[in-house]
């Protein structure tokens, strides 16, 4: 790679926000590639579990980037952003699709249909997230690391640099503001 | 399968959402509500009212209902609608809809095709021509691509083989340069155990493939299961593998992929190892750091240490995977069980977690019956079978660090045909001392505390060994004591695998978790043998009592205590569960208990004449100490510890200079040992002559201390803590704000490191900074601090302890100073309902309730309040403590308001008195006195001399906080005409 994540990683770590904006470029191919990978794969298994994914995906680019293991962390911060981007483009794609927008014609699966309620659930909170993101960035960061890269509380709070305290109390409030948005 | 999607985001509101989806990722121009109802009052707020509602509604989550009405009400007008249509929702939280994007990507993978994976699928199954190969049909998919059965035909023969395709769209140079490698180094390779490369190259795209030998047969696994192989034809068949493992590795290829899907048996029960897909020659450092680098996939429950932690592979990586292939062959179960999918979760099963030997997974689990009834054996049998020898050669194989396991395949597959054979095996257990020096040297608390209970658990595994031998002729008897001995062994390891901080990043939290849960997990052996549980309950309890646990300590004192009821323990035993009950019970704030507790420790020893008892006795005389002064009898507190310092400083002979550059020595022989407990008591007493207001002398002991301990101690440990945190209390009393911040700011670190964020410790450290804090108007800060100490505590100590109480009492105080009368005064009575009757501390919260009141102008009531709180604190203190110096300052004050100017001058006479005689000139106590002194002279009409009194305090303040401070600046406006 000719950008060195790990360099970028730690000025992000030293302090550096702008570090994090950087980053996201170098990340998110990445992480498209594989998780298109890892969505074939397992395409006839019906076994992966959403996270698994995200995992594997990490994995791959702790391989791929030449991440030092010490900055998963921060890392991880960036695989969520990434994976919501991921996600709501996935989305937003299949909801053209319903509306005929790319003139394919797809035949309807039997889950699909639960498949079109989540995209527009996903587009939904996204668009939530980005007038969270005037209210208060750093939930919205909470957000990305719990819903789009399924950590829990702790790692979350390792992901961005908080208190467990802190990310407790902030996911309390994230909630409360997703829930007022989304009503 | 997947969830249905919440009832309350299947209405149309939703739609109407995503119909505005096309807006790009960083639009921002809508409303924040996505429908109409919610949105109404959210979506008329700019991006300054949006921020403010943020900090506005964090802080009426914090509160309590009753209180956040109050608050609610104290908000501007302008945010009220929102913050309360927040409020709202936090009745209705749904935790179901922030699942929705995991829910996506599982929905998505399990659909027949990703969608934007639609177009690419049916141009696979598009081409019907390879090369020279016909493809007949989809046999498979894998990472890579997809497999199909091809045929060819030559020279009038027929040829079927498989053939490996790459997905369009990876079509990096990187895939191409590996599939390049693959097939130059299947070529060479030639076993019956691996499946052969026949041809490859690039198709009419220009995408490459691969056609290899077909195996037609069953993974390892299923094979071994349906044709109910008992353990030695499963060994056997491993043999084969490990044969062809073998061989590759001569030929300087590894696999770095196995797993049962990658080893098919075929009808003739032959194992074939397929893909060598990720192979690469194994010479040349270079050659090794490239593939670290390059694509490849993993499959979490057969990755190994070092592929997780992206370090070079060798060998040693292809057999940790043939262990866990063994591990899941011989016992059915995975070694590698993250608890949850996270990555976190994966890295600690993988990197630090010893998998239980295969045996025990015979003596319980899940579908006990079908896995034993597959090894056509039963549990016990096959428990039997292979509990030892082969439990160590598994267990070898999946060693964390590569050069601890076998060296090469012939060496495990030597073993294994040594087991075969009846022939003692090379693999070893790994060894205790080892982990226990690791452990030992890099993490002081944890060690400290794991170090002791590992050294009585190895004892115990070590003494049941014995026994067991000794009971040869009992066998029943002799194979359950062994059984026990194992379980101890793995507990232990288990533990001491967890606190490696080596290996986790968060060592205090999972030992934590481990000791939360205590001895349940042995709970059975326990019972059967009540001498073992007894030590090991008291151990164990030490261990909470250090880890802020004191509620599972208790519970462990009281399980062995009714077994010292029962079984006749030695003098020393007793004495041990006297002391560790009697510092539960102060941890609980029962100081009543505590104290009976504690005498009884020290009587108990009075009559034995060792060195244990001695330390003992020590330690139950300190603690006993400790809950005088937490009583408030600092006078009975002082005289415990005066003595008991007269008596180690005879015990204790100056040792030879510290060196500087050496670590400090472990605490091993007596010497050091006495020096400890000198520096303990002097921390202690140091403690209880601040207490007393005797500050010069507590500095001189409080030096001391902190210097003895940073010689004996590792930084972080927590006695150093404790002292540093003592210091820093006291340069708060000296008027030295600076000092006592940084010290504070230092000492918590060091308390969130080693002893972790939830622990009551890090709690009192944070209630400290939080009082500085207030004290220079850091009001916000200070609350903050405060409430993050009262979940701590409140948690781990329970509601009703006087900590609790008391944090209460400071947020009080806190938001008195932020004028929010109404939740100061909610919090002061919650402190005053908390508190035992007639506890010390309750006096400053009846002072501090006397502030609200007078705040209010409800002087009569803030009047009584201040006497209350006057005469009990010159019962506790005596007359001459600062404490009663203040209620004496206040009182003053308020009667002055009253128009009671006489009795108001006599009161600040005291309270000046008082000052004089218990603080340092440059405390700014002085200063508050005579800006009292001043409004009094005021009152009485005596401007000139009001006017030089605040010319006195705003010199004092200008010298001692500087021009810039609030506090100063107050007096400065107070001057101007």
């Amino acid at each position: 790679m000719d950008v060195d994540i790990t360099e970028l990683l730690r000025q992000h770590r030293a302090g550096d926000r702008t570090a994090f904006d950087r980053l996201l470029p170098h990340v998110y191919p990445q992480l498209q590639k594989i998780a298109r990978q890892q969505l074939r794969r397992f395409a006839d298994t019906a076994l992966l579990q959403a996270t698994e994914l995200v995992q594997e995906t990490y994995l791959q680019l702790v391989e791929e980037c030449g991440v030092d293991w010490q900055d998963r962390g921060h890392f991880f911060a960036i695989c969520a952003r990434a994976m919501r981007r991921i996600l709501v483009d996935l989305a937003r794609r299949r909801s053209a699709q319903k509306r005929g927008g790319n003139g394919v014609h797809v035949e309807l699966e039997e889950n699909s249909a639960s498949i079109e309620a989540l995209s527009e659930q996903v587009l939904a909170l996204d668009q939530a997230l980005q007038r969270l993101h005037v209210a208060n960035p750093r939930l919205v960061a909470l957000i990305e690391c719990r819903c789009f890269a399924g950590l829990g509380e702790a790692e979350a709070a390792e992901a961005l640099g908080l208190s467990l305290r802190t990310v407790q109390r902030d996911w309390l409030r994230a909630r409360v503001w997703l829930q007022a948005a989304l009503t | 399968m997947i969830q249905a999607p919440g009832p309350a985001t299947s209405d149309g509101s939703v739609s109407g959402t995503a119909a505005r989806s096309g807006a790009g990722l960083e639009a921002s121009g809508e409303s924040f509500g996505a429908s109409a109802s919610a949105g109404a009052d959210l979506a008329a707020l700019d991006a300054e009212a949006l921020r403010q509602l943020d900090a506005a509604l964090e802080r009426l989550l914090e509160l309590d209902a009753a209180a956040r009405a109050d608050a609610l009400a104290a908000q501007p007008a302008a945010l009220q609608p929102a913050l309360r249509q927040l409020l709202a929702a936090t009745e209705q939280l749904q935790p179901e809809r922030t699942a929705a994007p995991l829910q996506l990507l599982q929905a998505l993978a399990q659909a027949p095709e990703a969608p934007d994976l639609q177009t690419q699928a049916t141009a696979d199954t598009a081409v019907h021509q390879v090369g020279e190969w016909r493809l007949l049909a989809e046999l498979g998919r894998g990472g890579m691509g997809s497999v199909h059965l091809g045929e060819r035909r030559s020279h009038g023969f027929v040829q079927q083989a498989a053939v490996k395709r790459l997905h369009a769209g990876i079509d990096s140079r990187e895939f191409l340069r590996r599939f390049e490698r693959e097939r130059r180094i299947l070529a060479e390779l030639s076993h019956p155990g691996i499946a052969r490369l026949i041809d490859g190259g690039e198709d009419a795209d220009g995408r490459p493939y691969l056609v290899m030998e077909r195996v037609e047969g069953e993974p390892i696994d299923r094979y071994c299961d349906s044709a109910r192989l008992d353990i030695g034809a499963r060994v056997a068949l491993c043999l084969q593998v490990l044969d062809a493992l073998a061989h590759a590795h001569r030929s300087g290829v590894l696999h770095r992929d196995i797993k049962p899907s990658n080893l098919l048996v075929d009808a003739s029960g032959r194992p074939h190892l397929l893909d060598f897909g990720i192979a690469k020659p194994l010479q040349g450092a270079a050659d090794e750091q490239a593939t670290a680098t390059a694509l490849r996939l993993l499959t979490p429950q057969y990755a190994s240490p070092e592929q997780l932690l992206g370090q070079p592979m060798g060998v040693a990586a292809d057999l940790y995977q043939m262990g866990l292939l063994l591990y899941l062959l011989l016992s059915g179960c995975q070694a590698q069980q993250p608890t949850d999918p996270s990555p976190a979760a994966l890295q600690r099963a993988v990197c630090e977690q010893l998998p239980l030997p295969p045996s025990q997974h015979f003596a319980e689990g899940d579908d006990l019956q079908r896995r034993a009834e597959a090894r056509s054996a039963s549990p016990k049998a096959l428990r039997r079978r292979l509990r030892g020898d082969l439990d160590r050669i598994v267990l070898m194989c999946l060693r964390k660090e590569p050069p601890a396991r076998y060296a090469d395949a012939d060496s495990l597959a030597e073993d294994l045909r040594r087991w075969q054979r009846g022939l003692p095996v090379r693999a070893r257990s790994p060894s205790l001392a080892y982990r226990l020096r690791r452990l030992v040297a890099r993490h002081p608390l944890e060690s400290a505390v794991l170090g002791l209970l590992a050294a009585v658990l190895l004892l115990f595994a070590l003494q049941q060994r014995e026994q067991a031998l000794a009971l040869a002729a009992e066998r029943d008897h002799a194979a359950a004591q062994a059984l026990r001995a194992e379980r101890v062994k793995a507990m232990l390891l288990q533990l001491l695998a967890q606190a490696d901080p080596e290996r986790s990043g968060v060592a205090d939290l999972s030992v934590r978790e481990v000791l939360a849960r205590g001895l349940e997990p042995l709970e059975a052996e326990l019972a059967a043998d009540p001498p073992l549980g007894f030590d090991l309950r008291l151990t164990v309890a030490d261990a909470q009592l250090s880890l802020g646990l004191p509620d599972e300590a208790w519970a462990e004192i009281e399980r062995a205590g009714a077994d010292l009821a029962e079984g006749a323990r030695s003098l020393e035993q007793r004495q041990r569960w006297w002391l560790l009950a009697g510092r539960a019970r102060y941890e609980l704030g029962d100081y009543a208990q505590a104290r009976t507790l504690l005498e009884q420790a020290v009587a108990g020893s009075e009559a034995h004449d060792s060195d244990a008892s001695r330390t003992l006795q020590w330690e139950a005389r300190k603690a006993l100490g400790w809950v005088e002064l937490a009583d408030g009898r600092i006078e009975r507190a002082d005289a415990l510890f005066s003595a008991l310092l007269a008596e180690i400083e005879a015990q204790t002979v100056p040792t030879s200079r510290p060196q500087p550059g050496l670590p400090p020595a472990t605490p091993s022989s007596s010497q050091p040992d006495s020096e400890l407990a000198l520096a303990g008591i002097l921390n202690s007493l140091g403690s209880a002559r601040r207490a007393a207001g005797q500050l010069d002398s507590a500095t001189g002991l409080l030096q001391r201390s902190n210097a003895l301990y940073a010689r004996l101690l590792p930084a972080g440990h927590p006695e150093r803590i404790h002292v540093i945190n003592n210091l820093a209390v006291l340069y708060r009393s000296r008027g030295d704000e600076a000092a006592a911040e940084a010290l504070y700011r230092q000492v918590l670190d060091d308390s969130r490191e080693t002893r972790g964020t939830l622990h009551p410790g890090t709690a009192t450290i944070m209630n400290n900074l939080a009082r500085l804090l207030k004290s220079q108007g850091r009001l916000e800060e200070a609350l903050a601090l405060l409430h993050e100490a009262l979940k701590i505590r409140s948690e781990r100590l329970g509601e009703r302890h006087p900590l609790v109480a008391m944090t209460h009492s400071d947020i009080g105080w806190v938001q008195h100073d932020r004028s929010e009368l109404a939740a100061a005064e909610q919090h002061y009575r919650l402190a005053l309902d908390l508190y035992p009757a007639g506890h010390a501390w309750r006096a400053a919260t009846v002072f501090n309730l006397g502030r609200v009141f007078e705040a209010r102008g409800q002087l009569e009531h803030a009047e009584q309040h201040y006497r209350e709180a006057l005469q009990d604190q010159q019962r506790q203190y005596g007359a001459e403590h600062e404490r009663v110096g203040i209620d004496h300052l206040h009182l003053g004050i308020v009667l002055r308001k009253q128009g009671r100017l006489q009795d108001a001058a006599l009161e600040l006479d005291h309270a000046a008195r008082v000052f004089a005689a218990a603080l340092p000139a440059t405390h700014d106590r002085f200063a508050q006195l005579w800006i009292a002194q001043a409004d009094l002279a005021e009152a009485a009409g005596r401007s000139a001399e009001a006017r030089a009194l605040l010319e006195r305090a705003l010199a004092h303040r200008q010298h001692r906080l500087g021009p810039d401070d609030g506090r100063t600046q107050a007096v400065r406006a107070r001057l101007r005409p």
